[in-house]
């Protein structure tokens, strides 16, 4: 077979080299792309849709998504320090961007932040030391009885009901529905959400509602082994929340 | 300087603030620091700059950057986390709805064409008015009053004796594109030559000029740079 001359194969050597240089220009840009949408779909800690990103950073070709995802998701962990975590959501991939770091000190937030974030430590903390799912309607009867109304405006938390509907739509806390034998309807629980899981820490909630109630938090023994861990757990007693 | 949990925590601060003062920024490196690096001494205060600039380098390629601006209604400085491409309020989000948007764009516009860039805080809410379009009702003054709070809180506008101003990530992320579609209503301090929103007025001519650039030049010369008449102003 003839040999090709040397410098075709040259030139086609150095046509090789620029179209893999091109692809990986290429794959930076969609790679950026998908970091850049993820952050602004998640400015609101809303739970977003693979094809949303899909749709708006990579022109609807859901087999680039596959590609690139993984150095998006290492990008937003190195430079950002967040994680972005998978979501069952109505059969719809989904996830929710959670950081990784645990908003230590109040000053990092600005006012509104720090408002609803009170909010919903004593909501979370409540379910908490209820064992870890309870029905909603007594999640605001404890509410109430710490001059927390569902309805109206709240002289610190403003819209208590508007709060709490965000809370579940950014994956805070998970509203189910149950069939409970002995009713007719379905009743709703309300349990710790995907993003509560990764960011909240047990540990800080467990501190902050037992300073609240003056008691130490070895008392509760199951909640102390969940938050503490078994080795911290050693010599507490059981005890229940009334 | 290596890239750690410091950049990070100090980046996720920056940017569910929005718009921080210096002051606040040391603050909350000082208890970053505590969490994340206590074993290192208490940071200088110049630390905040040297951890800006290491996220902005690891930020640019996303087109974000934590910007440093001096803002004259105040006399504070700022860091401000911002979008370099357009604002993320017109980008894709889902935070506003059509009127709200409308909203904030009626006042930036009217904030740019008003005398001084200041509008009493009645002017804001009557603008509602306006926001009403295909099928959309128009802003209420209940919500408007919520949203000037949040924008306020972000750092895009600053109420300050009653009057509306620009906020300093306003001027941050919207300078070009006011300059784009306003240039004949918006100047540049003829000093630094930064488009300029807020700072002394020469009494003989209309040039304004950023307090920090006139101090340091009636250090040297005692005339107004532009129309070269003395300078009675009191700066």
């Amino acid at each position: 077979m003839p040999r090709q001359s040397q410098s075709h194969s040259r030139s086609s050597q150095r046509s090789q080299i620029e179209s893999s240089a091109r692809e990986s220009v290429d794959e930076r840009h969609h790679v950026a792309n998908v970091v850049k949408t993820i952050l602004n779909l998640s400015i609101n800690k809303a739970i977003i849709k693979r094809s949303d990103i899909t749709a708006i950073a990579l022109k609807s070709d859901s087999r680039l998504f596959n590609r690139v995802i993984a150095e998006a998701t290492e990008i937003l962990r190195d430079v950002y320090g967040y994680e972005l975590i998978d979501a069952e959501n109505k059969n719809q991939k989904s996830m929710i961007l959670c950081s990784l770091l645990e908003t230590g000190s109040l000053l990092e937030l600005n006012e509104s932040y720090r408002k609803k974030y009170t909010l919903l430590f004593i909501v979370l903390g409540y379910i908490f030391m209820k064992g870890g799912a309870i029905a909603e309607g007594l999640l605001w009867e404890f509410l109430h009885t710490v001059g927390i109304e569902e309805q109206g405006e709240h002289s610190y938390f403003g819209d208590v009901k508007g709060r709490y509907e965000s809370f579940i739509k950014q994956a805070y806390i998970l509203r189910t529905k149950k069939s409970i034998e002995g009713m007719s309807e379905e009743s709703t629980f309300v349990s710790w959400g995907l993003r509560a899981k990764h960011e909240v820490s047990k540990k800080n909630v467990l501190d902050a509602f037992c300073k609240i109630i003056k008691r130490k938090p070895t008392n509760f023994k199951s909640q102390y082994i969940e938050a503490y861990g078994m080795e911290g757990a050693e010599g507490g007693e059981a005890m229940v929340v009334e | 300087m290596t890239y750690t949990d410091v950049h990070r925590a100090f980046l996720q601060a920056c940017s569910n603030h929005g718009t921080i003062s210096a002051q606040q920024a040391y603050d909350i490196l000082v208890g970053i620091y505590a969490r994340y690096a206590a074993s290192e001494s208490v940071p200088r205060e110049d630390a905040v700059a040297e951890v800006v600039a290491a996220i902005n380098t690891r930020i640019y390629p996303f087109d974000q950057k934590i910007a440093y601006i001096h803002y004259d209604p105040t006399d504070t400085d700022f860091y401000v986390f911002v979008s370099l491409l357009e604002s993320p309020i017109d980008l894709q989000q889902k935070e506003y709805t059509l009127p709200e948007l409308h909203y904030f764009r009626a006042l930036l516009r009217e904030l740019t064409l008003s005398d001084d860039h200041q509008l009493p805080s009645i002017a804001c809410l009557n603008l509602t008015n306006e926001t009403g379009s295909d099928g959309h009702k128009a802003l209420s003054k209940g919500r408007a009053e919520q949203l000037l709070t949040e924008w306020e809180d972000l750092g895009y506008f600053l109420v300050l004796e009653d009057k509306c101003h620009f906020g300093p990530k306003a001027i941050v992320e919207f300078e070009k594109y006011l300059n784009t579609n306003y240039a004949d209503v918006i100047t540049r301090c003829c000093l630094c030559n930064v488009t300029i929103f807020y700072g002394v007025r020469c009494a003989t001519c209309p040039q304004i000029l950023h307090k920090d650039c006139l101090k340091k030049y009636l250090r040297r010369l005692t005339n107004c740079p532009a129309c070269k008449k003395l300078w009675s102003v009191p700066v």
